[in-house]
C-alpha cells in the first residue's frame, strides 16, 4: 500500500527537556526516522573542575530536578571511592531510603501525571483533574508521600542538603521514621487504586516488541539501586570500575547528546531493565503487581516500562518499610546536628554508580591532593537510552505504515519516547509572557 | 495567622534563570515573622502542587521574559497575563499549569503573586547579567516590603 506520512513533533511535551520526533514515509518507504535531541550540552563535567570535593555533590545535584538525590548519591560515592571514605551501615540504610523516596517521586510523577493522560485520552493531567478527580487526588497523595519521605531523609524534597561525604549532616529521629513507616503502610490502598486504574487502561499500551539488551546494577543481597555490579541481559556482569567498557559513548549527527552501546547496537536502562535483570529480588507485593500485568523477565516491550515503574513504586514502599524496621531494630545511633565526618583529603580517582529512576548513572572524578576535582565524567541514563529509542522507532514505524493514521502514528511514537521517561536536560525554566 | 510562602524557581547554573532561588536564599537571612516560609524549589516546579496546599498566600520569584529592560522587575497575578508565548519547564509542565491543577484540586492559596525579573542571559554557569546583579539589593528591599504588605492584609 502506497502511503506518504510525515510526523514532525517539535519539542515533545511531557518529557524533561527538548527532543524532536521526525518521520518521513514516501510511497510506503521509510525515508527518514529520527529521535533528535536538540538541547545544547551543559558541560557539568567542566563546571566541576577546580571545585572542592565538598561542593561537587551540591553542584551535580543541579543536573536534574527529578533525580537530584540520585545525582547527589552517585557523586558522593565517587568522592568516597576516590578518598577511601567509609560510610556506616546505618547511613547506607538511610541512603537506600532516600533513593526509594526519589524513585517513588519520579515514577509516580511519570506514571500518574505524564503517562496516564495518554492512556486516558487527555492532553495533560489538568483536564483529568475534572474527569478523574479521585484518581488524580490519589496520584497527588502518593507523590506527596514520596516528597515528604525525601524531605525527611535528605532535608529537602529536591537538591538535598543532608547528604554529605561520609554520611549525613543531620538524621531523622526514631519518631519521624516510625511516622513515615505508618504512612507508607497506609499508602497501600492508594497504590492498589493506581495499579487497578493502570490495569484498566493497559490495553491502550501498544503491543510492540524489539529484542534488545537491558543493563542495570545487580546485587546478590537486594534489588539493586544503591550499588552492585553492572549486569547485562546479554553478557552477564561487570564491575562498576569497567563502566566505560559497557557504555562506549559515541556521537550521531541528529543529536547533541552522546549515545551508548554495548553488546548490540543499543541497550535500554531504567525500571524495565532493572526488573528484567533482578525480578526475583522484587518485594512480594511488587511481584504480585507485575504478575497482574503479565510482566516477567525478559520483557522486550518498551511501553511496559510504565508498568515496571509502578511495580518499582510498590517495591520501594515495601522495601522502605523493611529498611525502617532494620534501622529501628539496630537502634538509631544519634549524632549532633551539622555533623561533619572526619575526612582525610587525598588525591585519587573514584567511580560511583547508582540506579536512579531512569536507569544506571555513573559519576567518575579525579581529585588532586588538595581535594580539587581535575577531571570528571558523568554518564546519565537518558543518554544511554537514546540509541534504543532510535532503533525502536526504526522497527515500529514500518510496522505502523498502512495500519495506523498519521495522527495515530504520531501519538504511538510520542508514547514510545515518553515510556522511556527521558530526562534530556533540566534547562531553563523561565516564563515568557505578555501582560494585558 | 495566615501562612505566607516565598518560592524561588529556576536553575542556579543557567545564568539569570537562577535569580529566583538566589533571592530566596538571601531574603531568608533577614528576620521575618515565623508565619513567612521560604522555599527554593530549584528545577522542580511540580513540587509546587504540594507546597501550595499548606499556604494562604504566595510570592513566587522567577526569571521572566516580558517587554522591558533586563533587570526590571514586576509583581503580577496570573489574570494580568495576556498570553504566554513560550514556557519551558520541568517535564513539560509549567508554572501556570501547576497552579491551575492546584486550583482544580481546591488546594490553591487565595493569593498568588509572581515577582518576575526580566532576564536575558541563560548561558551555562552561575554568572548573571550585570543589570540583575546590580539590582539585587533593590529586589530584596521590594520583596521585604511586599511580604510585610501581604502579611498585613
Amino acid at each position: 500500500m502506497s502511503e506518504d506520512i510525515k510526523v514532525d513533533v517539535e519539542y515533545l511535551t511531557r518529557v524533561e527537556g527538548h527532543g524532536n520526533i521526525v518521520v518521513d514515509v514516501e510511497d510506503g518507504d521509510l525515508k527518514k526516522c529520527e529521535w533528535q535531541v536538540v538541547e545544547a550540552p551543559r558541560y557539568f563535567e567542566s563546571l566541576v573542575v577546580d571545585r572542592s570535593w565538598k561542593e561537587l555533590h551540591h553542584i551535580t545535584s543541579r543536573i536534574c530536578g527529578i533525580c537530584s538525590i540520585g545525582h547527589t548519591l552517585t557523586s558522593l560515592k565517587a568522592t568516597e571511592d576516590a578518598m577511601d571514605i567509609d560510610v556506616s551501615e546505618q547511613d547506607k540504610l538511610l541512603r537506600r531510603l532516600a533513593l526509594h523516596g526519589e524513585n517513588m517521586q519520579s515514577h509516580v510523577l511519570h506514571v500518574g501525571y505524564l503517562a496516564l493522560p495518554d492512556l486516558l485520552g487527555a492532553p495533560s493531567v489538568v483536564p483529568l483533574a475534572s474527569t478523574h478527580t479521585e484518581e488524580v487526588k490519589t496520584v497527588i497523595r502518593l507523590h506527596r508521600l514520596a516528597n515528604e519521605m525525601s524531605s525527611l531523609i535528605t532535608g529537602r524534597t529536591t537538591h538535598p542538603q543532608r547528604l554529605i561525604p561520609g554520611g549525613f549532616s543531620k538524621l531523622p529521629t526514631e519518631k519521624e521514621l516510625i511516622d513515615l513507616k505508618s504512612k507508607l503502610k497506609s499508602s497501600v490502598d492508594d497504590l492498589t487504586a493506581v495499579a487497578e486504574l493502570l490495569k484498566e487502561v493497559s490495553p491502550n499500551l501498544p503491543d510492540f516488541t524489539r529484542e534488545t539488551e537491558f543493563i542495570s546494577l545487580t546485587h546478590d543481597d537486594e534489588y539493586a539501586l544503591y550499588g552492585g555490579d553492572i549486569k547485562s541481559t546479554d553478557v552477564g556482569t561487570n564491575p562498576v570500575d569497567n563502566y566505560l567498557d559497557v557504555t562506549n559513548e559515541y556521537i550521531v549527527p541528529q543529536s547533541t547528546a552522546k549515545y551508548t552501546k554495548n553488546n548490540r547496537e543499543s541497550y535500554m536502562v531504567g525500571a524495565l531493565a532493572r526488573l528484567n535483570n533482578n525480578y526475583e529480588q522484587l518485594s512480594p507485593m511488587a511481584k504480585e503487581v507485575a504478575d497482574k500485568f503479565g510482566l516477567k523477565p525478559v520483557n522486550h516491550n518498551p511501553y511496559m516500562n510504565n508498568v515496571a515503574q509502578l511495580v518499582e513504586v510498590v517495591h520501594s514502599v515495601e522495601d522502605s518499610i523493611g529498611l525502617i524496621d532494620k534501622i529501628l531494630d539496630r537502634g538509631l545511633e544519634e549524632q549532633k546536628e551539622y555533623h561533619q565526618p572526619d575526612i582525610e583529603v587525598k588525591a585519587g580517582r573514584g567511580i560511583g554508580a547508582v540506579e536512579v529512576p531512569r536507569g544506571i548513572l555513573f559519576h567518575d572524578y579525579t581529585y588532586n591532593e588538595k581535594g580539587e576535582c581535575t577531571e570528571a565524567n558523568c554518564i546519565i541514563p537518558t543518554n544511554q537510552n537514546h540509541g534504543n529509542i532510535q532503533h525502536d522507532m526504526e522497527k515500529l514505524v514500518p510496522e505502523m505504515v498502512g495500519q495506523k493514521s498519521e495522527d495515530e502514528m504520531e501519538l504511538t511514537l510520542e508514547m514510545l519516547v515518553r515510556a522511556y521517561d527521558p530526562c534530556i536536560s533540566c534547562s531553563t525554566h523561565y516564563l515568557d509572557v505578555e501582560f494585558r | 495567622m495566615k501562612k505566607i510562602g516565598v518560592i524561588g524557581i529556576g536553575n542556579l547554573y543557567r545564568g539569570d534563570d537562577g535569580i529566583g532561588p538566589k533571592l530566596v536564599q538571601e531574603i531568608q537571612e533577614k528576620p521575618f515573622p515565623s508565619n513567612i516560609l521560604f522555599f527554593d524549589i530549584g528545577l522542580k516546579e511540580i513540587s509546587l502542587i504540594h507546597i501550595l496546599k499548606d499556604l494562604d498566600s504566595v510570592l513566587i520569584i522567577d526569571a521572566v521574559n516580558f517587554d522591558g529592560k533586563v533587570g526590571e522587575f514586576r509583581f503580577f497575578k496570573i489574570d494580568e497575563v495576556d498570553s504566554i508565548r513560550e514556557i519551558s519547564g520541568s517535564h513539560g509542565s509549567n508554572l501556570f499549569q501547576i497552579i491551575e491543577l492546584s486550583k482544580k484540586m481546591e488546594e490553591a492559596p487565595d493569593e498568588i503573586i509572581i515577582m518576575g525579573i526580566k532576564s536575558e542571559n541563560m548561558e551555562l554557569g552561575d554568572k548573571m547579567s550585570d543589570e540583575i546583579i546590580e539590582n539585587i539589593d533593590l529586589y530584596l528591599k521590594n520583596i521585604e516590603e511586599k511580604l510585610y504588605e501581604m502579611n498585613s492584609t
